[in-house]
């Protein structure tokens, strides 16, 4: 028996006890057959599903699930192209649990394929629309024209005049001198770009590798200037290009802000009193959501509060940030689910919107959004919007509110009858029309 | 026999004076304009009997000054070859569409032009 199955757990640990799996599925409420799936691991189990079958067996959670990988799940799938039908998608689950390693390779890979596959557009872009290659290129052309003609002529059996033959060959020098003088402009410009880009990656992206490889924890910030700051920047591996650089310490300086304007001995008290409700916390410091937010998802190492996930976009719909809990998919870049409230407040600045979702796993997160004007120094659009949404998983059985069963994203999410679908689903074939 | 007459519509001066040399030695009366903002005038002005008009020019593209001579009845039914530039199919599809009756891609051969210009005036 392949010990670290949950499924084979389940199903040992079930028979060890001498129970029959209608008995089992009765006690946590689901069919004998789906039971009989997951035990043989055709099907995953998380959430709350996991959690009464773990109590229904007298197990701690921890001995069932090694970290039920949602979100490796979420990512797996959509490494799978729409029009790829080799790959096992409905047995995506089993490939995670047996072989967890390969599982985050293939993930690691689309990632890194994405990454490349958005470097090319952006440079393919440029190259298209440089004026300095256009302008080049039309040089040269020329260039090449003159020489082409004037060599004709000179090599032609007809007899020219020596003062004309002179005149000809001086136009030919001219013109290679142009052309040597356009080589060495074109040289160097491709020495500046590939100078300039980065190898691999996008700047959105270092600044996303960063944040990550930091495990979103920074030492406290609250004391930080200006320079500690640099520092930290100038110090980061994974901050390669100056754009990058840039946006890191936009953020590094929103940090720092939040952390004096909610220092950490106060805010962790007063987040103890009111269990980490953001709204809570934002009226009794004064402070705007998305501040409280930010501090919630950045509190330094050691703190103790609950692992949150932090995603911000902008108007576009832009990722500026994004902090995945293991549980609630969030994507790095592009959409998200439309029924998550942080896409309403766009249109609402400055007012908080807080709903319960339920993934498809069955689990339950509070998700508050705040979006905020910022000035943008343009008078012909004078401020931008921005959205900031918290993700805390709710723990234990009470749900203060009915729940809004959202997914990760259209074209990995099974649920039906789903009025801001917006993509038929890779798991389920088009029907010819949206599920 | 009067010489047939081509203006070159140009701004390379090193061009200009291979093509010139190439249709004077052919026989043809040859003369050149190279600013793009008043070409159309240079045209109705002199009455060539053929136009070369390059598609770059300083000041106004040369599918401009292609559509304004033959939007005029004097120059309507001018022949005119354009000179794009090779691997711009673009260039000569844009050209098709303005009237061009003819076109050549640079960098050309002497002999194909000459051809041409003779093929385009009887």
């Amino acid at each position: 028996m392949v010990r670290h199955l949950v499924g084979s757990r389940i199903r040992e640990r079930r028979e060890r006890l001498g129970w029959k799996q209608v008995a089992l599925a009765a006690r946590v409420g689901i069919s004998p057959s789906y039971l009989n799936l997951i035990e043989h691991n055709r099907r995953g189990i998380g959430g709350a599903r996991l959690i009464a079958i773990a109590e229904a067996l007298g197990l701690d959670l921890r001995e069932l699930s090694d970290g039920a990988n949602v979100t490796l799940t979420h990512d797996l799938t959509a490494a799978i192209p729409a029009d790829d039908t080799e790959a096992e998608a409905d047995q995506i689950d089993e490939f995670v649990s047996r072989f967890p390693g390969f599982a985050a390779l293939v993930a690691r890979q689309k990632h890194e394929l994405d990454a490349r596959e958005r470097s090319i557009e952006a440079l393919s872009d440029r190259l298209a629309h440089d004026p300095y290659l256009g302008e080049a290129l039309h040089e040269m052309v020329s260039s090449i024209t003159a020489i082409q003609a004037t060599s004709g002529i000179l090599t032609s059996a007809e007899a020219i005049e020596p003062l004309q033959t002179r005149r000809f060959q001086n136009n030919i020098h001219e013109e290679s001198n142009r052309l040597t003088d356009l080589a060495a402009g074109l040289s160097t410009y491709f020495d500046r770009i590939s100078d300039e880009s980065p190898a691999r990656t996008t700047p959105v992206e270092e600044v996303e590798g960063y944040f990550a490889a930091s495990g979103f924890r920074f030492p406290d910030l609250e004391h930080a200037g200006p320079q500690e700051l640099a520092a930290l920047i100038a110090d980061a591996p994974e901050l390669v290009s100056d754009a990058a650089r840039h946006i890191a310490g936009d953020i590094l300086s929103a940090l720092a802000a939040d952390a004096r304007a909610l220092p950490q001995a106060a805010f962790l008290d007063a987040a103890a009193e009111v269990d980490f409700d953001p709204i809570a916390l934002a009226r009794r410091f004064d402070a705007l959501p998305d501040r409280v937010f930010r501090r919630l998802a950045f509190l330094p190492a050691g703190a103790e509060a609950p692992k949150v996930g932090l995603f911000v976009i902008d108007s576009t719909g832009a990722v500026l940030l994004s902090r995945r809990l293991a549980e609630f998919a969030l994507p790095r870049h592009g959409a998200g689910c439309g029924l998550w409230p942080i896409y309403r407040v766009l249109s609402r600045p400055h007012t908080t919107d807080a709903v319960v979702l339920q993934t498809e796993e069955g689990d339950l997160f509070h998700a508050h959004a705040f979006a905020r004007y910022h000035p943008t120094g343009n008078a012909a659009v004078p401020e931008i919007v921005r959205a900031t949404m918290l993700i805390r998983p709710i723990s234990g059985d009470t749900v203060p509110t009915p729940p809004v069963r959202s997914g990760a994203s259209c074209r990995i999410c099974l649920r039906s009858g789903c009025g801001a679908r917006r993509e038929p689903s890779l798991l389920r074939p088009p029907r010819g029309r949206l599920a | 026999m009067t010489k047939k007459h081509v203006l070159l519509i140009e701004d390379e001066p090193n061009i200009i004076e291979a093509i010139s040399f190439i249709l004077q030695r052919d026989g043809w009366k040859v003369s050149s304009h190279s600013d793009g903002l008043s070409a159309v005038e240079a045209v109705t002005a002199a009455t060539p009997d053929l136009v070369i008009l390059d598609v770059m020019l300083p000041g106004r593209s040369g599918f401009e000054i292609l559509r304004d001579l033959r939007a005029a009845p004097a120059t309507g039914a001018l022949p005119v070859l354009m000179l794009t530039a090779k691997g711009q199919a673009r260039d000569r599809q844009e050209a098709e569409a303005a009237g061009v009756s003819h076109f050549l891609t640079k960098p050309f051969s002497n002999q194909e032009m000459l051809s041409v210009v003779n093929g385009m005036v009887q």
